[in-house]
């Protein structure tokens, strides 16, 4: 048979039938594929070695990098966290109250809810409790007369950590001094509380005479430095109420606060001295609730949760908490953009170093394709290849970086007494480790698209 | 006459480089027919295009123009992957420079001719070293190519290709670069599988393969298949 000369073809279904002709679209094993790019990596080790030391380098820089936004947000939360983030929740009294007759008034002492009151007042204690002398005392609160809350509150607002820090009860009760008639506001507060006392009502560091009051004392008073000038009061002074004389140990000038009061006695002290002046004694109850809110990030959150909890409730805060909330949001944000930038430039580094290595490998990888590799089993090649020295060097990277860390002093660059916290460094390196990993599996993947693109024989021409 | 099974149909083919700006036709119009069985051998001087043949024949380029079966199957009509399932079942290729993987050992060279296959790790091994050790180098079968005469090398190219009983060899000057008694070997195996199995052989020579071997010879010159001699 000569050159050109045609015979009719016959498919090669014997051929099939024999076994010899699969039609299958395999590609090897990933166990096989492994071992060949575990292969690549030891018998050309300088290239691994370089190539998984950029991304090692890349992972431990990126570490640092993120590190130092995480500690400099740290800072920040520290300071910014607590800006404003506290709160007063009180429920003001029914206009009915001034209305109810004598003997409503006599059904709620006995303890029997007037029907008229039945639909308002469900949980609210506060009619039976009035104050003797209605027309001058109340229950108040930023001068609006409150009901009183029952402690229950307090227990459902503690089982929420997560939004608030701290809950205190506080007795605010507007008085009448018989004696010549002025009014003036007793506070009870439970002075072992550090957290939602403090910003809310008065804290140690207000007194500028005296000793401040502890937990166990009892017949000892605060009062605000004006109504001291007021009454002439000083240290060692007797603020008598309900007839029972009050020591003055400290003077207090809490400035702007929601819940200041004239005198300021404990919780128990409170709870005694205005029992006498209601028509039935307090039993674990208040009338304004402190609260500290975990941080000013979830501060909108613990609002609406103790407006679910206290349903007729007001809560007083000061808005200082919204800036402070929105720059934690931005440093937050910074952080994820800045891991998304490493994420980025891992995989692009990891790109770059595949494609110079596929330029390399064309022939080999002709090579590959010429025996019958297919273009998966190559392009996964690629993706293990590029993987293994993103594992490697990101493993190394993040290693040394978590090692490095402690010894860095972001006390000493930043003149800010604080440190990282410990648990946060494996999950840097962790994070960093898998960036880098992820980073490889994208820039193989790329690289392995890019290798399957042209055709063998042109790839078998390059040396 | 009975009919026999074509391996490989060629028709027209056509194929030119593009340097420059300028075309520079290799292939005009080829045509050619391989049958189960059969040797064919083409001459042809150095750069004639008779590597840029076999690259079209089996599947690795893709002609201007023309058409090309392989085992029936229309290489113009199919994709990438199933060209590679058609060398990895069918088609068995031996390049003129080996084309071995520099980083792999001989044992892997030939072992990745085997690796879409359904044999397991220890199968594929004991046959590849079992094809290394019938071609005389079962003794360095750990050595990369470079650590390997280029002889020993041609033998491993040849070895990669045989593993997988292809029934089309396409051989680019198979004893080119050993020595006659190597080539010899070579030949031997080439024509085994001809003969035991059926495959069809078609080799490229500018002279060093024995023309005599082939059932028909003819030669390749300015981009034309030619009755040789």
């Amino acid at each position: 048979m000569g050159a050109g000369r045609r015979l009719p073809t016959v498919r090669c279904g014997i051929l099939a039938e024999e076994g010899t002709v699969k039609h299958v679209a395999a590609s090897a094993a990933w166990r096989d594929l492994a071992a060949a790019a575990g292969r690549e990596a030891r018998r050309r080790p300088w290239r691994f070695a370089a190539c998984a030391s950029g991304y090692a380098i890349a992972v431990g820089m990126g570490v640092l990098l993120l590190a130092a936004l995480v500690f400099s947000r740290n800072i920040q939360s520290g300071i910014l966290g607590s800006t404003g983030t506290h709160f007063i929740v009180y429920s003001p009294a029914c206009a009915e109250v001034a209305s109810l007759t004598t003997a409503e008034l006599a059904m709620l002492a006995s303890g029997t809810r007037p029907p008229r009151c039945e639909e308002k007042c469900k949980v609210c204690t506060g009619c039976n409790k009035k104050p003797l002398d209605l027309a001058n005392e109340a229950f108040v609160a930023q001068q609006v007369e409150t009901k009183l809350l029952p402690f229950g509150i307090l227990e459902q607002a503690r089982r929420e950590p997560g939004l608030f820090r701290g809950v205190s009860p506080y007795l605010m009760f507007r008085c009448r001094d018989p004696q010549d008639g002025h009014r003036f506001t007793v506070g009870g507060f439970d002075p072992a509380d550090t957290v939602a006392v403090p910003p809310a009502v008065c804290s140690p560091s207000d007194i500028i005479e005296g000793a401040f009051l502890h937990p166990n004392d009892t017949g000892l008073a605060l009062v605000e430095q004006g109504y001291a000038a007021a009454r002439g009061l000083r240290l060692g002074s007797a603020v008598t109420i309900s007839g029972w004389p009050f020591i003055v140990i400290g003077v207090v000038a809490p400035g702007v606060r929601p819940a200041k009061a004239d005198v300021l006695l404990t919780f128990s002290d409170a709870e005694k001295v205005i029992s006498r002046r209601l028509r039935s004694p307090l039993f674990q109850e208040m009338n304004v609730l402190l609260v500290e809110v975990a941080q000013a990030e979830v501060q909108d959150a613990a609002m609406a949760r103790m407006r679910q909890i206290v349903q007729t409730g007001l809560i007083s805060s000061f808005a200082c908490y919204e800036p402070a909330a929105e720059v934690l949001g931005l440093s937050r944000g910074v952080i994820y953009a800045a891991a998304v930038l490493l994420a980025l430039l891992a995989a692009a580094f990891g790109l770059k170093t595949q494609l110079a290595a596929i330029r390399e490998r064309r022939r080999e990888l002709g090579i590959l394709r010429a025996i019958g590799w297919s273009r998966r089993s190559i392009h996964r090649l690629m993706t293990l290849e590029a993987l293994l020295p993103g594992a490697v060097g990101g493993v190394v990277g993040a290693a040394v970086a978590a090692v490095v860390l402690p010894f860095v002093s972001l006390e000493y660059w930043t003149g800010v007494p604080a440190r990282l916290d410990p648990l946060m460094l494996p999950l840097l390196a962790m994070t960093g480790a898998l960036l880098a990993v992820v980073g490889g599996i994208a820039a193989g993947a790329a690289a392995g698209r890019s290798a399957v693109r042209e055709l063998p024989a042109r790839q078998l021409r390059q040396y | 006459m009975t009919e026999r099974t074509a391996m490989l149909d060629a028709v027209s083919i056509r194929k030119s480089f593009w340097r420059s700006g300028r075309e520079i036709p290799v292939l005009r119009d080829v045509s050619l027919r391989l049958d189960a069985g059969e040797t064919l051998v083409i001459t042809g001087r150095s750069g004639t295009g008779k590597s840029t043949l076999l690259s079209l024949l089996g599947g690795l380029d893709i002609p201007d123009a023309g058409r090309i079966d392989v085992c029936g199957t229309d290489t113009a009509a199919v994709s990438q992957d199933r060209l590679a399932e058609l060398r990895r079942e069918t088609v068995g290729i031996i390049f003129q420079n080996f084309n071995l993987l520099p980083s792999w050992s001989a044992v892997e060279n030939v072992e990745a001719a085997l690796m879409h296959g359904e044999l397991g790790p220890a199968e594929r091994r004991e046959r590849a070293i079992r094809w290394l050790e019938r071609l005389g180098i079962g003794d360095r079968i750990e050595n990369l190519p470079a650590e390997l005469s280029v002889g020993q090398q041609q033998r491993v190219a040849v070895a990669r290709t045989l593993v997988n009983e292809p029934k089309l060899i396409l051989a680019d000057e198979p004893t080119g670069d050993v020595d006659p008694e190597t080539g010899a070997e070579i030949i031997a195996h080439l024509k085994a599988a001809v003969a035991d199995r059926g495959a069809a052989l078609l080799v490229v020579t500018h002279g060093t393969y024995p023309v005599a071997t082939g059932d028909r010879v003819l030669r390749l010159r300015d981009g034309i298949l030619e009755p040789a001699g």
